[in-house]
């Protein structure tokens, strides 16, 4: 079955017989993740950095910011039995309108926060595809732990 | 044939922007309209005034009771959201196909056109009330250049693509280079040939570069600025990816931070699941 994550928005399963599957990530990121040994798979779609810009809006909805949906990612993952130490984790997205420079680099932005959250929680990335100026979408099967990016106009790539 | 000719011949082949939408766009430039005026024209429509109410019950207004007629829905939505309910209405049929050239997915180019002119018209609303559904509609039709371009970009699109990935030209300046044309110049090319005011044509074309001192700055920045938005939120982003120009000049005359930019993402994301569900019905 088709698992469709919106923007700031997340899913995770341990259905094989589905296919989490997020559109059109633009200057957001997509986070996929996939235990082989319980098979869950999981993809956050955060559009932010800091969910300090708007403590409310965090709360009502904490997959709008990396600091706030990463941590929500991952526990929801445990619950049906993932460890940190399996995890296949795949990153994407982050990308950037040319001539999009400094602060007005969200795309830049939203992946340094992620980098901040690994870094600071001991998670390393196993394949990232990140920034540019394409447009991604993300597959993650649960059946085969098989990430799939695709970029419209240069095929897809399988992870 | 000269390939502009030919272009200019697709555009029949387009729906033209309905009599409805321009007496509506005229009217409320008129700062004296009434707005029984404005309903008055709606309601001579039965299609659209029944597609105006079955929008104002969708979720995306929550309204806690069910709206019955084009005068409830305008005493409980306000003239400016049927307004830009109608002008919706009437600018949508052209872009729900596949979009070849840019390959955009059915209804994808749709959904960025009404969110762009969503945020736009929310944007136009603090800083230049008064051109609010001028603007609005700008947004609304800015990419409506993709829809007859769209064949001949995917006839030469390894070209430009090459010229994007290689020689570091935007989407558009590439589409300039091979087509001779881009897709700015040929939203405007449609518009004046189904009869928008001029001040309209120009809004939409200087859109897509706008520089200072032009005429109607402001609102091309508006117009500008909320498509970016879309962009970077990836509605309606195909094979020409976010490979456009962003202008910080634009930031600064409409006087926005980096913190204004995150704030309306995170707004509009706030609403996109009823967005997309009164976009779909449309």
């Amino acid at each position: 079955m088709k698992v469709v994550v919106g923007v700031a928005d997340m899913k995770v399963s341990n259905k094989t017989e589905d296919e989490i599957i997020t559109y059109s990530l633009g200057s957001c990121i997509g986070i996929a993740l996939f235990d082989p040994y319980v098979k869950v798979a999981g993809i956050l779609h955060f559009m932010l950095p800091e969910s300090e810009l708007d403590v409310k809006k965090a709360g009502k909805n904490p997959f709008m910011f990396a600091d706030t949906g990463i941590p929500r990612l991952f526990k929801e993952a445990y619950k049906y039995g993932a460890k940190k130490q399996r995890m296949k984790v795949v990153i994407a997205g982050g990308a950037q309108i040319l001539d999009q420079k400094g602060f007005f680099n969200i795309g830049k932005r939203n992946y340094m926060a992620v980098k901040k959250m690994f870094f600071r929680n001991n998670v390393f990335s196993d394949f990232e595809d990140i920034g540019g100026n394409i447009n991604r979408t993300v597959i993650v099967r649960v059946e085969t732990g098989e990430v799939v990016i695709k970029t419209a106009g240069k095929g897809e790539r399988v992870i | 044939m000269k390939f502009i000719e030919l272009l200019l011949t697709q555009i029949d082949e387009l729906e033209p922007f309905p009599e409805i939408a321009h007496r509506v766009l005229e009217l409320s430039r008129k700062t004296e309209s009434k707005m029984s005026e404005i309903a008055k024209v709606i309601q001579y429509d039965p299609m659209i005034t029944a597609d105006i109410i079955k929008m104002s019950n969708g979720a995306y207004f929550g309204l806690s009771r069910k709206v019955e007629s084009l005068k409830d829905a305008v005493g409980v939505l306000g003239l400016d959201r049927i307004i830009n309910l109608v002008l919706m209405k009437c600018g949508s049929e052209n872009y729900k196909g596949f979009q070849p050239g840019y390959e955009l997915e059915e209804g994808s180019l749709w959904k960025k056109s009404a969110s762009a002119a969503m945020i736009a018209g929310k944007i136009a609303r603090e800083k230049i009330p008064e051109s609010k559904s001028r603007i609005f509609t700008a947004a609304l039709l800015r990419d409506i250049g993709k829809v007859v371009l769209g064949q001949y970009v995917a006839n030469k699109k390894e070209k430009i693509k090459s010229l994007v990935e290689e020689n570091s030209l935007s989407f558009d300046e590439a589409e300039k280079k091979v087509l001779g044309i881009d897709q700015g110049e040929m939203s405007a090319l449609i518009l004046k040939k189904w009869g928008l005011p001029d001040e309209m044509v120009l809004i939409v074309k200087n859109s897509f570069n706008p520089k200072s001192g032009s005429k109607f700055c402001m609102e091309s920045d508006i117009v500008y600025f909320a498509h970016n938005i879309c962009l970077m939120l990836g509605i309606g982003v195909g094979a020409d990816g976010l490979a456009y120009r962003f202008n910080d000049n634009v930031m600064k005359r409409l006087n926005l931070e980096y913190h204004d930019i995150e704030m309306m993402m995170a707004d509009f994301s706030e609403s996109i699941r009823e967005l997309e569900e009164l976009i779909e019905s449309v």
